[in-house]
């Protein structure tokens, strides 16, 4: 049998098991649900009940693990193969994910700074903090709103199609018709994806958190707080760190990353049927989201940490 | 056996090979399978639906891993490197019965893609190869459609025509007949009689083939070696 690096490439399945195999062999390894126990006469018991959900998550959780660390070994190992192919397909990711949403995250970032500063500024007057403006938009939207939001979006508006896209086209067999040509369908269409969306996701996320406080500061001024646009962007440069700006970018690569990690799992990593596309689809959508605030939880912990 | 053949090359070797289903991979669909496809070989693998060709083919192609059993291709063991893996799968074109185009993708993309992938040549010359592949396919007014344009007989003839762009040594090819007309059918036969003997225009050398039929009739002819899958068993019928 061919060690076809292919969907589970040799080395990376190394960091799997300890053998090589297929494409087919090693995505098919894994497993939708975990094992059935076997029926005894009475119900589930309450633990049962309890206990397979949670021992489903687990196989999932360890699914996506490893789907993610084959994906990252490939776009290591294989970074350089067919350079003008695969770049090209990371721009169509890009145009897909970021470019053609910009004029929504325009909408976003206008619709955002009205209701952000909106609701602030009549409080902060109140309370006579207006100073506290500019730390504020910092903190709602450069240090959490604004990664969320955009992956958020991202995954509604285009993760959703790509699980589609992927799912037919494993039901369709091309997953095997890559494997025929020689053609890594993780290197093919898993690493532009991951690539693609992680470049968009931290694009989108500095346009809106941009958007955003220009609108905001717009809205302020037909506000009439007195706030002048130097003390508004002096409040905002100080309420900002290079913590800040570290963290921001790690966390939109990783949000971009696991949108498409969980995306791509989901729609090639198993064999599907064409009916199984949708499920796939709801899954996808939900976990990416849980990966999501799981990674922005993380990320809460470092600037606990960090401050 | 025939002295002559012990002379030629082995390309693929099936050793107490198990084949299992594709969509179930606990079922068995053939068992103890032992083959051996010489250069030059004209095989044509018949059986009835269900009797596993597919799967059969797929596993011949490292497409899908035995259950049990050891196969060879080209007298080397399985390669170790991503380097030889590589130049080993592609000296194998398969044929899928479907055709099997990325969607996504025009015709001409489709039979560009595997070029472009293994970096064979700048883009115009890539552009010139795939021309000339569409020209001797009959396939150039169906080069700027995505497959799903495409009626299933010609999806399956731009399926061959993408597995050619490599220029493999040893072409599987899944039903080629199958579902198809008369005018289509003529072709296939005579399109696979010049790729067997080496007059294809695109390819100078000759190719060894490998195809699943339900029923060898059309195929049969001096040289050609015929077996049969059936009740999980590949038997071979002896040749007159």
């Amino acid at each position: 049998m061919f060690h076809n690096p292919a969907i589970g490439l040799p080395r990376a399945s190394r960091l799997v098991g300890s053998v090589t195999v297929t494409a087919s062999e090693n995505m098919d390894r894994w497993p939708a649900h975990p094992p059935e126990s076997s029926a005894s006469g009475a119900g589930p018991s309450r633990v049962a009940r309890l206990g397979r959900p949670l021992i489903r998550a687990g196989w999932t959780a360890r699914g996506l693990l490893a789907f993610g660390l084959i994906s990252l070994g490939v776009l290591w190992t294989k970074g350089g193969r067919a350079p003008a192919l695969v770049g090209r397909l990371v721009r169509q990711q890009v145009v897909r994910a970021g470019v053609n949403l910009l004029p929504l995250f325009l909408f976003l970032a206008a619709a955002l700074g009205f209701l952000v500063i909106g609701q602030t500024v009549a409080w902060l007057s109140r309370l006579g903090a207006i100073e506290y403006l500019g730390t504020i938009m910092v903190l709602v939207m450069v240090r959490e709103l604004g990664p969320l939001l955009t992956a958020l979006v991202i995954l509604a508006r285009v993760g959703t199609a790509m699980v589609v896209e992927l799912g037919t086209a494993r039901a369709l067999g091309e997953v095997e018709a890559l494997e025929a040509l020689g053609i890594d369908p993780i290197h093919y269409l898993v690493v532009p994806r991951v690539v693609g969306l992680a470049l968009s996701v931290l694009a989108l996320t500095v346009y809106l958190i941009l958007g955003t406080i220009l609108s905001g500061y717009a809205w302020a001024f037909l506000q009439e707080v007195p706030l002048s646009p130097a003390e508004y962007f002096r409040q905002l440069a100080g309420a900002l760190s290079w913590l800040d700006f570290g963290v921001l970018a790690l966390k939109t690569i990783g949000f971009g990353a696991v949108l498409a990690v969980v995306i791509c799992y989901h729609g090639l990593a198993r064999p599907l049927r064409l009916d199984d596309v949708a499920p796939a689809t709801v899954r996808a959508v939900g976990q990416a989201l849980v990966g999501c605030v799981l990674l922005d939880a993380l990320f809460i912990v470092v600037y606990l940490v960090g401050s | 056996m025939n002295p002559e053949n012990s002379l030629r090359t082995v390309l693929l070797q099936m050793e107490a090979v198990d084949v299992v289903g594709f969509h179930d991979p606990q079922r068995v669909a053939l068992r103890n399978v032992h083959w051996e496809v010489r250069e030059g070989d004209f095989w044509v693998v018949a059986g009835l639906q269900g009797s596993g060709r597919t799967d059969f083919l797929l596993t011949a192609a490292g497409l899908m891993p035995p259950r049990s059993g050891q196969i060879r291709w080209f007298g080397q063991p399985p390669p170790q490197t991503e380097a030889a893996r590589l130049a080993q799968r592609r000296r194998i074109g398969f044929v899928f019965e479907d055709g099997r185009l990325l969607s996504d993708l025009s015709v001409f993309e489709n039979l560009a893609l595997p070029l472009a992938y293994h970096g064979e040549g700048s883009e115009s010359q890539i552009a010139e190869t795939v021309n000339q592949m569409l020209e001797h396919t009959e396939l150039r007014s169906w080069a700027r459609y995505r497959p799903t344009a495409l009626p299933r007989s010609w999806q399956r003839r731009a399926g061959l025509a993408r597995a050619l762009m490599l220029r493999p040594q040893l072409l599987l090819l899944d039903c080629p007949l199958h579902g198809l007309d008369r005018r289509h059918a003529a072709w296939w036969l005579a399109t696979l009689e010049a790729l067997h003997t080496g007059q294809f225009p695109t390819l100078s050398h000759p190719l060894t083939l490998v195809l699943t039929a339900e029923d060898p009739t059309p195929w049969r002819a001096i040289g050609r070696t015929v077996a049969w899958l059936d009740n999980q068993q590949l038997r071979v019928e002896p040749t007159p």
